[in-house]
């Protein structure tokens, strides 16, 4: 049995083994929730995702930093979805390890980077970046 | 800058405060709002938009996805796990229903 205390986060649901899309439990509950499978446990839908998006007018001229991503949800989708460039940002290694691996499996290693930094003191130049997200952070 | 945030709604008095908080956003420790935050940091054109009915729906689905694999998911985390999730998840939802949590999308823009 998994150890809860390793895998709960906050209010959100329980982290999977990992987010690769396999069919363990954690796997086909998140696609019945939101029809896709990144490893999210919170409540950014799709059409969020696009809004997110839409309103921040990502492009391949974007570079976005995806402030606490987790294990990649929805920064990955939103790379892949608009074609801009990314770096998700987060502290825990399980999740970003997941979102590595999310990313390299999706092909997106060329223009999508994942780097464990605090979003309190984040270790980039000022005005790095064109846009920035993040989904149930501040919660 | 775009972030999509869970809140405990305005005017709300100590019990229905601390409710909200036991079942929404643990972590907030701050009485500003978000556009004060924002405005403060520099950034103007702030939109709100309400996600709540969003919120409700995913909720929901969390609930209903994971009875729907209640074996599986007590095979792999316990079943004292799982009723425990189930549990917060109906006080989320009543939560909800009585306006004392929204969840909003805000969108600002650089000065």
């Amino acid at each position: 049995m998994t150890n809860p205390a390793t895998t709960m986060n906050g209010q959100n649901e329980p982290l999977g083994k990992d987010g690769s899309g396999d069919d363990g439990v954690l796997a086909q509950i998140e696609r019945a929730v939101f029809g896709v499978n990144y490893g999210g446990t919170a409540y950014t839908t799709i059409g969020q995702a696009d809004l997110i998006a839409e309103r921040l007018e990502l492009g391949a001229n974007q570079l976005l930093l995806d402030v606490g991503t987790g294990s990649g949800w929805p920064g990955i989708y939103l790379a892949a979805s608009t074609g801009c460039r990314a770096v998700l940002a987060d502290m825990p290694a399980e999740g970003l390890q997941r979102a590595l691996d999310r990313v390299r499996r999706d092909g997106l290693s060329d223009r999508v980077a994942v780097v464990a930094a605090n979003g309190q003191n984040p270790p980039f130049r000022p005005e790095s970046f064109e846009a920035i997200s993040h989904a149930d952070v501040l919660c | 800058m775009a972030f999509l945030t869970i809140e405990v709604a305005g005017d709300l008095g100590k019990r229905d405060r601390r409710r909200a908080a036991a079942t929404g956003p643990p972590a907030i420790a701050t009485r500003s709002t978000y556009p004060s935050l924002l405005r403060s940091a520099g950034l103007a054109d702030i939109d709100r938009i309400d996600v709540t009915a969003d919120y409700r729906v995913t909720a929901a689905a969390w609930m209903n996805a994971r009875n729907a694999h209640a074996q599986a998911f007590a095979d792999e985390f316990g079943a004292d796990e799982l009723r425990e999730r189930n549990a917060e998840g109906e006080r989320r939802l009543s939560a909800i229903d009585d306006g004392l949590l929204k969840r909003f999308l805000y969108v600002a823009h650089r000065r």
